[in-house]
């Protein structure tokens, strides 16, 4: 009887209701920071520069929704907003508590860490997806007909393609403390450079089994690389082998950030 | 208490220029870009390509003397000494270039915003100018160290590796040609990251409205151009106008493509301007709260 009134009046034991509270709360303030900041404002202004782009692509002369999703959507979307996006929320969600030291706050609450992480990741998973799946739309929408067809078969993608992205940049800004820019790294080196090399080389990146999954979806359209070489080197793999590739390996992800959040001791923190 | 007592008296040596504090401000800037191990890792990445040119250039000069056709085939990877071959390297180094000045726009301009480095700097016995100078001059020597200085050895070791020296004599148009390239670059992209940094002054932002100019304005441009049937819109990817300038410095490209040099370089005298007002503006020892 003692030693339960003991562990229940620790401070580091709380009770599931009120733990759940805690990381709604959490999760609310994170989200909340991380939506009025200042990089919501600037991936405001690159969306709108995007609108903007596909808006003048509609006055090409023959607009269809292969041609929208070859010269617009994989270039100025996938392979520039989303990841921009998923870096913006997901490196900044640790990252940004240890630039402005009040990681030292969070960590000092009766919170667990995998929690805090958890609830970290799903902030900036819902923050990363809402804004991409949000732009998407608006890019769709004022793309017209063509648009309408290009939003179907990009919809689940990006939302595959938001949760790799966000549980690898999350771990990263976890890891690292110039988070964002390793990460800033990383894309460029390995998604934009390899995801566009010969070979099987470019499965190690996120940016391909995204557009695997971009071009089983709308097959219909005949969609692919632009060019003979580019089809013939690109070497899909299966939108079902893309799906479950990107859902072991952000589980994977988000598994490896908990343990490096719980363990490491961060030492910049005052 | 006199001040005399508390230990202040009157400098009595010979007082120096201002400027040399913009010398100094560069000194602190790289160097303290320099301590940064991620500095190192991207510095690292980006010299991947010179590495390679590096090694193929040795790979020819070896080769060439046992088997002619080796070297004609190693020309296909662009080690062929030429005014172009360089100005495509520094092409790709600006690439990596523009990374690296993400990581610097925010600790060397951005950090002076947030922790209050700029008021530090300005109360000192400078004016606004040695500051923005010193931080221009600190961003550009990131630039150069990546672009230029690779290229000045990759064209030494073409000189050298070559059966004379001969080379050096008959090509000092390429010299000319990649600092030009080189200036170019500098003076461009460190205009812009200090105008964007005054602006946004954390990484991530800047690291987004950077990129962004690099990648959205010129699939603008594509946009624009394929819409209208009109080469002019290029003029807004800002990229490819200082690879038109660099280029040209080098003289290699074509003279009769449009946009033509001229109109490259006024977009990009324009540009700089802009920028320079905005950074004048932004520069400020105090912070007015309104």
């Amino acid at each position: 009887m003692s030693s339960e009134k003991t562990a229940s009046e620790r401070p580091s034991a709380l009770q599931p209701s009120a733990l759940f509270s805690a990381c709604v709360h959490l999760l609310r303030l994170t989200l909340s920071r991380q939506f009025w900041s200042r990089q919501t404002v600037v991936g405001l202004a690159l969306s709108l520069l995007c609108v903007m782009i596909t808006f003048a692509w509609t006055l090409h002369r023959d607009p269809s929704s292969k041609r929208l999703i070859e010269m617009m959507l994989v270039p100025a979307f996938l392979a520039f907003l989303m990841p921009v996006f998923a870096i913006c929320y997901g490196a900044s969600a640790v990252g940004g508590d240890r630039e402005d030291r009040t990681l030292i706050y969070l960590l000092i609450t009766s919170i667990p860490r995998p929690l805090i992480y958890l609830t970290k990741f799903i902030a900036a998973w819902l923050l990363a997806t809402g804004w991409s799946v949000g732009v998407l739309w608006v890019l769709c929408t004022v793309a017209g007909q063509p648009g309408n067809e290009a939003f179907d078969v990009f919809l689940l993608p990006t939302v595959f393609g938001c949760t790799a992205y966000v549980s690898l940049f999350l771990l990263v800004g976890a890891a690292f403390r110039h988070g964002t820019i390793i990460s800033l790294a990383y894309w460029f080196f390995l998604e934009v450079l390899f995801g566009n090399m010969p070979g099987i080389v470019k499965r190690i990146s996120v940016a391909f089994h995204t557009r695997c999954m971009v071009y089983e979806s709308g097959s219909a359209l005949e969609l692919g690389p632009a060019g003979r070489v580019a089809r013939e080197m690109f070497l899909p793999v299966s939108g079902e082998t893309a799906r479950t590739v990107i859902l072991i390996s952000s589980a994977i992800l988000l598994a490896a950030g908990m343990l490096i959040f719980s363990r490491r001791e961060y030492r910049d923190l005052s | 208490m006199p001040a005399e007592l508390a230990g202040y008296r009157e400098w009595s040596g010979k007082t120096r220029s201002p400027w040399r504090a913009s010398w100094s401000i560069v000194r602190t800037g790289v160097l303290m870009i320099l301590r940064r191990w991620v500095f190192w890792l991207l510095i690292g990445l980006g010299l991947l390509n010179f590495l390679l040119n590096f090694a193929l250039i040795y790979l020819k000069a070896t080769l060439t003397i046992q088997n002619e056709a080796v070297g004609q085939f190693l020309d296909a990877y662009k080690v062929t000494g030429t005014g172009e071959a360089y100005a495509d390297f520094m092409e790709g180094q600006a690439t990596i270039t523009a990374l690296l000045l993400a990581f610097a726009g925010a600790n060397l301009v951005g950090s002076d915003y947030r922790q209050g480095g700029m008021i530090y700097y300005l109360s000192r016995r400078i004016e606004r100018r040695h500051y923005i100078v010193g931080k221009l001059m600190s961003v550009g020597a990131v630039v150069t160290m990546i672009a230029t200085l690779p290229t000045i050895a990759l064209f030494i070791e073409y000189g050298v590796l070559s059966s004379s020296l001969d080379y050096f004599f008959e090509n000092g148009r390429i010299l000319v040609g990649i600092l030009g390239y080189g200036l170019v670059l500098a003076v461009v992209q460190s205009l812009l990251l200090f105008a964007i940094a005054s602006w946004v002054h954390r990484a991530v932002p800047l690291v987004m409205c950077w990129l962004g100019v690099f990648v959205l304005l010129r699939l603008l441009a594509d946009t624009a151009r394929a819409i209208s049937d009109d080469r002019r819109w290029l003029l807004l990817g800002i990229w490819e106008n200082m690879d038109r300038v660099g280029s040209w410095c080098f003289g290699a490209g074509n003279p009769d493509k449009t946009p033509s040099v001229g109109l490259c370089l006024t977009v990009l005298v324009g540009l700089c301007i802009i920028c320079l007002i905005v950074i004048v503006r932004r520069v400020r020892a105090i912070e007015v709260v309104t």
